[in-house]
């Protein structure tokens, strides 16, 4: 991964162009901006959701919002942060959803999670999401995988940027801890890391 | 003990780049599905489906067009006409009420036209046309594949996935000048429950008075994987009887609002009311702050109190003020001695979506000083 680009290796003209385009009532260029970041956005979804169909539905309905708001879009972030900003929404309402209907069909989503092939307890991706939080998980493809800095995450997700600091530091020590837990003989050091 | 724990952090990250990096899209690209989705937005936000002029050089089949009632087919040839395969159901299985009226009144005509090109034939078996709207019905023969339109890949240029060998593109309308059919809103599909069918709906017509009540047009049918589109001279004949133009040029005032009815033309199949306005849409104390009103819709409710709604669709926008509103109704169950335009509008909130009732439903606020009766003749 590029440093200093957040949001992937597209170049930024080729974005700002396909925005112009569309806003000028090119409707086709949009395809530019979802060839751009479909791919990023749906592992934004899918690790957040942890679901493969809601992941698919969901990066659908983003560019679909996308679209209908993009006359809002203003250049003071990146694209690419905006549409994150809109992915991140769209996976908190989407939980809390879910959240409500599991709470209805427990029954039937244990059996839907039985067939979630995508994440078997082989899956490192499920491995490492084992228990870390929606929010967690989030947080860290934003940081981690994005390096985005803590000051455009506090404008995605807008939380604070000091909060988002801590938050990232307990999510670092987890995962380090998760490490040492399969065997990395590093649990002394992170034991007294941690102490 | 630092350099060893940087290390195993470093470790750890990479690792996770790692994993979330072989997380791959489960498709090629959502691009189409995306696309469709935003294409039909733009139908339902009244946008104009403008279609791409197709030039290609081909046999021009033309054939005469004859009306047939239905009251009136002698023996022989409802024998004729029971041998075509889909003869005059096409328009009956349609979710278009006014279309299927008009088939079974039987005031749709059959140019019973066909090309064949390398196996695949098509035919035009139906058309109905009454001033407002202009549908044309298909029959494809030759092709083992149920499905009959192919999926289009770009609206913009109406390219089409070629990869199963005669799956139809777009239909292609225009006129003898060459100029394309003009129309506000368009559907092409396969018709469910009728096997190799496609149906073709152009809506909201551009200029009909210049149509006339019989012209010609040239249908142009690109087909996967034959090279050249197959091609139909049709000439269409506007249903005669039981059409209704009316120019009131009434309207009413709201504040700043204002509004004008400046046409509405009833035939046995839909209406159309075309109004003109301007001004600022009127709020009510309910759509201030947070909330805001859509554009205005025009209701229509016959003497008899019954209530048809346009097709039209919304911007996703407060308050857009549309200078000429032009929307199809379905018709009512018999001509009216009134028909009362009852203007409203929906409320939008901050994000942009509908404040609905309990039933989940939009919630309509009408404005009463808006309304305004027509008298039909």
């Amino acid at each position: 991964m590029e440093q200093g680009n957040p949001g992937g290796q597209v170049n930024p003209n080729r974005i700002e162009e396909a925005i112009h385009r569309v806003r000028a009532g090119e409707r086709q260029a949009f395809t530019t901006l979802i060839t751009a970041y479909e791919r990023q956005i749906y592992t934004y979804c899918y690790c957040i959701l942890r679901s493969r169909e809601e992941a698919e539905d969901a990066v659908q309905d983003i560019f679909v919002k996308v679209y209908q708001q993009l006359e809002r879009y203003e250049k003071r972030v990146s694209f690419s942060a905006w549409l994150y900003k809109v992915a991140y929404h769209h996976c908190l309402d989407q939980l809390r959803r879910l959240k409500r209907r599991n709470r209805l069909l427990s029954l039937y989503k244990l059996q839907l999670v039985g067939h979630r092939p995508e994440l078997t307890e082989e899956s490192p991706v499920d491995r490492m999401f084992g228990d870390l939080t929606s929010e967690e998980r989030g947080l860290l493809i934003l940081r981690v995988v994005e390096q985005y800095s803590f000051e455009e995450i506090a404008l995605i997700t807008g939380s604070s940027s000091a909060a988002l600091r801590k938050k990232y530091e307990r999510l670092r020590k987890k995962l380090i801890q998760q490490k040492a837990n399969e065997g990395g003989g590093c649990t002394h050091g992170e034991v007294a890391e941690s102490n | 003990m630092e350099k060893w724990q940087n290390q195993t952090e470093q470790q750890r990250m990479d690792d996770i780049r790692s994993s979330i990096g072989r997380i791959r899209l489960p498709v090629d690209s959502y691009n189409e599905q995306i696309m469709n989705r935003i294409e039909h937005l733009g139908i339902k936000g009244g946008n104009k489906l403008l279609k791409k002029t197709l030039a290609a050089a081909s046999i021009t089949v033309m054939i005469g067009l004859g009306t047939v009632a239905a009251g009136f087919i002698s023996p022989v040839w409802a024998d004729t006409l029971s041998q075509l395969p889909v003869f005059s159901s096409i328009f009956k299985h349609t979710d278009n009420p006014g279309l299927k009226l008009a088939a079974e009144q039987g005031l749709t005509t059959s140019p019973n036209m066909s090309v064949t090109k390398d196996g695949v034939t098509l035919s035009v078996t139906e058309v109905f046309y009454d001033g407002i709207q202009l549908a044309i019905g298909f029959e494809r023969a030759g092709v083992a594949d149920e499905r009959v339109l192919a999926e289009i890949t770009n609206f913009k240029t109406d390219e089409f996935d070629q990869s199963t060998k005669g799956l139809l593109g777009l239909p292609e309308v225009t006129l003898e000048s060459g100029e394309r059919l003009g129309f506000g809103s368009s559907s092409t599909g396969d018709v469910q429950g009728q096997p190799n069918t496609l149906l073709l709906e152009m809506r909201e017509l551009w200029n009909t008075a210049a149509l006339g009540d019989e012209f010609k047009i040239n249908i142009s049918v690109p087909v996967a994987q034959i090279a050249e589109p197959f091609k139909f001279q049709v000439t269409v004949k506007k249903l005669a009887e039981g059409i209704i133009k009316l120019t009131p040029g009434q309207g009413a005032s709201k504040d700043a609002f204002h509004y004008k009815v400046k046409s509405l033309d009833i035939t046995p199949a839909a209406m159309r009311l075309i109004v003109t306005s301007e001004g600022e849409v009127p709020a009510s104390p309910e759509q201030t702050g947070e909330y805001g009103p859509t554009s205005v819709f025009y209701e229509l409710v016959d003497d008899a109190g019954n209530v048809v709604t346009s097709k039209q669709g919304y911007a996703l926008m407060k308050a857009v003020q549309h200078p000429i509103v032009d929307s199809l109704y379905n018709t009512f169950p018999q001509t009216p001695k009134t028909i009362t335009v009852r203007p409203y509008t929906l409320t939008l909130d901050n994000e942009l979506k509908l404040l609905l009732d309990a039933d989940g439903k939009p919630v309509k606020t009408y404005i009463k000083e808006l309304e305004t009766t027509i008298v039909i003749p």
